[in-house]
């Protein structure tokens, strides 16, 4: 197969255009399509092969550690696919200036050229390497990962440029276009699907391993998205809710785990000092600041998988209460979790805005990693951070960031040097808020001011239906708390924009997976709110309904059966009657008068070749084999017999017997010529 | 054990579908369609995770393009009606051309159809597999010998019967018919069976062939490949042969009329020539002389422990071309090998004609379940016949020895040819026995037969 003319060039210049290597582009095209100008051709002998082979492999080789060695990152495979058409040039200018159409594959792959050497294979394997170097440049201009829609379109034309060159004649032009157009529409829609199923199983298997391994955060380490491509999908699951007498208190964050060292997207908690706490005597309330007031109370409604949980607190938490657990572990940074409590949690957190947990800072929490150290020294010099008072600084830390940069779900593939958070705050200025929150603690701690970096629920959907806020999935934030005038304070850097962009991923279809949440939620609630004995009336219950349904599912499907067994037998039944009238039981009749019998078990066929064989002089009875054929299709066939064969088979029947009376046979003369024979 | 085979069983049914879906592929994919298929796989790969790269975008595209073309052929109906003028002989490793005949039925006119052959299926059974062993095959690595995949690869090869050759695309008008020529590479002898023909159409794009199958029965016989050998010059002198006139009713010595003669008691009555006496009124005898001629005795050493081995299809390759070769000049030749029993054909002078030796030589299989000393015994009976020996080994043991020396002994000329496998180091065969004679001991090693035969 041979690609048509400038086919090559012009997939050359695509990859070109996707990847930004234009003068590469350029100079290969010049090279492969400039082969018309000249008669210079060359016999390639296996050695040559091997050789050329041999280089390719070296390019790759050299440019894969050259590329390891800069950017040290698992992405270089991708950036080395993209230099393909580059690397295996050689070998395509060795097929381009051929002398032959098509060049022996078994001299380039190593484990063909072993196969060929021990004899194994003889044969060469002959091919035209252009269409799969085009296949090449089509995977590294892929390897560009530009979403903007004009790779699938340049795509689908070079594919039915290709298609059309080595179509079929049988086919019309229009019938072509409008098959290839299905199937680039089917295409499109394919792969908007596929993208969107595997981040729809990236979720789900997160969450699935997270029930696996534990219902709620570790409290000592967390993994940001903070390096991963694409757009993060948060789903509207309802995580928990939360009611409150007061509403000036929301919107509000509630927190579940603290960390102070950040390092390659993961923020560790270190030396978390795990103390136990003491319940009261009712085994339910657990005290967090002992010695306060609490002139506030807000109320969680929340699964507590398997009985455990960390749990959601603001930062003026004093007290909880109404959480029946075996247990309950405090750690320094304020992060509370439950042990052997129900599966689901009814709580009160008590607030005083007066007091809040204290944790005093330590090294850590100015912990800067190195690699991240020059470009927030930079920027700490451009916003003049030194010099300023601590509230001054957060001040324009939190304009910085608000101002100059936009809250985004989808991250682009990082170019050039550094780290992701020194990408983020230098050149894309976009992110999702462990972004935000990140880079405001280490900027933070540049300018010497201790911070950590905290996870938990930002709280704002109020539900007039429920008269509670309603926490989702995609409420999951993170955020920095910063350690001024003694007092650790939530310092949320994320743009407010945060909100619509979340929101701005729903569709029409987001109504009935809000109903499901809701309902779900509801009989989580219900099923662990109830008494033990009403769960148990109700499983009672519930399964007496299904087997209802399902017996009156069986008795009525047995009766639809007999229905239709009754009505096949039935056809059955008129489908035998039908054929019980055939007039050609009369013909058998007159014969049998005649004595010629017929056995139950000899077909009818036989019966008439036996009468025929005794009397060949009888010209009549050649004529019984195909009345018999219309008669047996009458008789036998499933989809019975046309109108117009049952007057043939009357009218045969009626004429043969007609002349057969003519002829006046009489049982005498069979037997007559019977002795004589 | 038993797990052992049943490891085995479990292994040959995986390699059997894998046989089935590529032929399967091979047949329904055209080459664009493998490029395709090909294209997918590498950017399934590479396209793995969306996020890092668009080329799930480029496996979509294709894989739509491929599922649109293979949705095609359920489209495609035809009815044809076809006959094949097959000719009653082809030889292995050289192309038969053939034609056929195809009717269209249906109304519509039809174009860019490919035809195909099908034949009996090459896969082995079960049995087969696990009783065979490749040659060689213990010169494999230790997970091919345990996985045995080249051991079914193998039997395949064997097993094929012919390759067809791609013929030219086709066009049959509405109810019209078309006579084409098909060529076709055997490579097995033995009877050709043709089971179908097959009509294949490509879709819209050239990806996908739809096909339907027309089954029609026909059989050709392949017979074994044929070597060039030299001008033969066979030892040996003229040996008389009792009642060999039938043999040989009309060239050379035959048993004819010589003269008549006086009755001499004693002389049976049958010779008595009754017009003669009539006419002399005294009994007169015909005289006949008695018959001398040439014969060759083709000894196959059929006498080999595996099915469809190379060495033992170039013996009887080897045969095939000396019954060929010994068939042009004046001579009876016998053919002498073991199969279920001891066979002697015998051919020239008016007995079996060369298709019919080479209709037996297409059939031959090794003898596995009885002694070298059946043939042995079969050649000694007939050696006061006998002229020469044509003797064709596969080995060079002490009962092929043997056989050799008592053919010497009681004074038969002997050629002996014995196979070698190994080509890298041959084995360089003693001629014991033959040390006097070494001119007629010859190794044949294979891949160079030709060359070989070239110096007898």
């Amino acid at each position: 197969m041979k690609p048509p003319i400038f086919f090559l060039g012009f997939s050359i210049l695509f990859w070109g255009w996707q990847s930004g290597h234009w003068v590469w582009a350029v100079m290969l095209v010049l090279l492969f399509e400039g082969n018309r100008l000249f008669n210079f051709r060359y016999k390639w002998s296996d050695p040559d092969l091997r050789r050329i082979s041999d280089l390719c492999t070296l390019f790759c080789m050299l440019l894969f550690i050259y590329l390891l060695f800069k950017w040290q990152t698992a992405g270089v495979m991708i950036m080395l696919i993209q230099w393909f058409p580059v690397l295996l040039s050689p070998i395509m200018a060795a097929q381009v200036y051929s002398s032959d159409d098509k060049i022996d594959v078994s001299s380039l792959f190593f484990v063909l050229r072993r196969r060929r050497d021990k004899g194994d294979r003889q044969k060469p394997i002959l091919y035209n390497l252009t269409y799969p170097y085009i296949a090449v440049c089509m995977v590294s201009a892929s390897a560009a990962n530009i979403r903007n829609g004009y790779f699938y379109m340049a795509l689908a034309g070079f594919a039915c440029w290709g298609l059309w060159v080595n179509r079929s004649g049988r086919y019309p032009l229009f019938g072509f276009f409008l098959v290839f157009i299905l199937a680039a529409g089917t295409g499109f829609a394919g792969h908007h699907g596929l993208h969107h199923l595997q981040l729809l199983l990236e979720r789900k298997g997160q969450e699935w391993f997270s029930h696996i391994r534990r219902f709620d955060p570790d409290p000592f380490q967390t993994r940001t998205a903070i390096g991963d491509i694409g757009t993060l999908l948060p789903s509207k699951k309802i995580i928990f809710k939360v009611q409150s007498g007061n509403r000036t208190l929301f919107p509000i964050l509630l927190r579940e785990a603290s960390y102070d060292i950040y390092n390659h997207a993961m923020w560790i908690a270190t030396r978390p000092d795990v103390m136990s706490l003491n319940p009261d005597h009712t085994r339910r309330n657990w005290t967090l600041i002992p010695g306060y007031g609490f002139p506030e109370k807000i109320t969680v409604f929340s699964y507590l998988h398997k009985g455990e949980g960390v749990l959601k607190l603001p930062q003026h938490a004093v007290q909880i209460n109404n959480l029946p657990a075996a247990e309950m572990k405090l750690n320094r940074f304020g992060t509370m979790k439950a042990s052997g409590a129900p599966g689901f949690g009814v709580y009160h957190i008590l607030l005083n805005r007066a007091i809040q947990f204290h944790s005093a800072p330590t090294e850590y929490d100015l912990h800067v990693p190195n690699k991240e150290k020059r470009v927030l020294k930079d920027i700490s010099i451009k916003l003049g951070l030194k010099g300023r008072s601590d509230q001054a600084v957060v001040k324009v830390v939190e304009d910085f960031f608000k101002k100059k940069f936009t809250y985004t779900l989808t991250q682009e593939r990082k170019t050039g040097p550094g780290t992701r958070v020194g990408f983020f705050l230098t050149q894309s200025k976009k992110g999702h808020c462990e972004f935000f929150a990140t880079a405001a603690v280490l900027l933070l701690r540049t300018a010497g001011i201790p911070a950590r970096y905290a996870k938990g629920y930002s709280v704002s959907e109020y539900s007039a239906l429920e008269d509670r806020y309603i926490v989702r999935d995609r409420d999951a934030h993170a955020w920095a708390r910063v350690y001024i005038d003694g007092k650790w304070r939530d310092f949320d850097a994320t743009p407010a924009s945060r909100i619509n962009e979340v929101n701005r991923s729903e569709t029409w279809w987001n109504l009935f997976s809000d109903l499901w949440y809701y309902i779900r939620f509801k009989i989580s609630e219900w099923w662990w709110m109830e008494k033990k004995t009403v769960r148990i009336k109700s499983v009672w219950w519930i399964l007496v309904i299904i087997f209802g349904f399902a017996a009156g599912r069986f008795i009525m499907k047995r009766k639809i059966r007999n229905q239709k067994q009754v009505a096949s037998t039935q056809r059955f039944t008129s489908r035998r009657q039908a054929g019980i009238d055939s007039e050609f039981y009369q013909i058998e009749q007159a014969l049998t008068q005649l004595g010629e019998n017929r056995e139950g078990s000899v077909t009818l066929h036989c019966w008439i070749e036996g009468i025929r064989n005794k009397y060949p002089d009888v010209v009549l009875f050649n004529e019984l084999s195909a009345i018999t054929d219309i008669h047996y299709q009458y008789r036998f066939d499933p989809n019975g017999i046309s109108p117009s064969r049952r007057i043939l088979l009357k009218r045969l029947v009626k004429a043969w017997l007609d002349r057969f009376k003519r002829l006046d046979f009489k049982p005498s003369d069979l037997r007559n010529r019977r002795s004589m024979d | 054990m038993g797990q052992y085979l049943t490891v085995k069983r479990l292994f040959f049914y995986f390699y059997r579908r894998i046989y089935l879906i590529k032929r399967w592929a091979g047949r329904r994919f055209t080459a664009g369609g493998k490029f395709v298929l090909f294209c997918m796989a590498g950017t399934a790969l590479v396209g793995i995770d969306t996020k890092q790269t668009l080329a799930y975008q480029i496996f979509t595209l294709l894989s739509a393009i491929l599922a649109t073309s293979m949705i095609s052929g359920f489209f495609f109906r035809i009815r044809i009606s076809a006959a094949r003028i097959l000719p009653r002989f082809g030889t292995v490793g050289e192309p038969v051309e053939y034609r056929i005949e195809i009717t269209n039925k249906s109304g519509k006119v039809q174009n860019g159809l490919r035809i195909f052959e099908n034949f009996t299926d090459a896969c082995p059974s079960t049995e087969e597999y696990i009783a065979a062993r490749e040659p060689n095959e213990e010169r494999r690595n230790f997970i091919d010998r345990v996985f045995g995949y080249y051991r079914f690869l193998w039997l395949v090869s064997r097993k094929k019967q012919a390759e067809t050759i791609p013929g030219p695309l086709v066009s049959i008008p509405a109810g019209g018919k078309i006579d084409l020529t098909l060529k076709l590479l055997p490579t097995r002898r033995g009877p050709l069976k043709m089971t179908a023909v097959v009509i294949a159409r490509p879709d819209p794009f050239g990806l996908f062939n739809a096909c339907v199958t027309h089954p029609l029965q026909d059989t050709m016989l392949i017979i074994p490949r044929r070597y060039t050998l030299p001008d033969l010059k066979l030892a040996g002198t003229r040996k008389y042969q009792a009642g060999g006139v039938a043999l040989a009713s009309s060239v050379g010595d035959s048993e004819e009329f010589k003269s008549l003669r006086d009755y001499r008691p004693g002389d049976p009555l049958r010779k008595i020539h009754w017009k003669s006496w009539a006419k002399t009124g005294q009994p007169v005898v015909k005289e006949y002389q008695d018959e001398f001629f040439v014969r060759h005795a083709l000894i196959l050493d059929t006498f080999w422990k595996t099915e469809h081995d190379d060495l033992f299809e170039e013996a009887v390759s080897i045969a095939s071309s000396f019954a060929f070769s010994i068939q042009s000049q004046d001579a009876i030749l016998d053919l002498m090998f073991v199969g279920t029993e001891a066979y002697c054909f015998s051919s020239g002078r008016g007995l079996l004609h060369i298709d019919q030796i080479l209709r037996i030589m297409a059939s031959v299989i090794p003898c596995k379940d009885q002694p070298f000393s059946n043939l042995t015994s079969a050649v000694l009976n007939r050696a006061h016949l006998l002229s020469g020996c044509i003797c064709i080994l596969l080995s060079w043991d002490e009962n092929r020895k043997d056989l050799i020396h008592r053919l010497k002994s009681i004074g038969v000329p002997v050629l002996v040819l014995v196979l070698d496998r190994d080509i890298e180091s041959p084995a360089g065969f003693e001629p014991d026995g033959m040390a006097l004679d070494p001119e007629n001991f010859h190794t044949l090693t294979m891949g160079r037969i030709q060359e070989g035969l070239a110096r007898i």
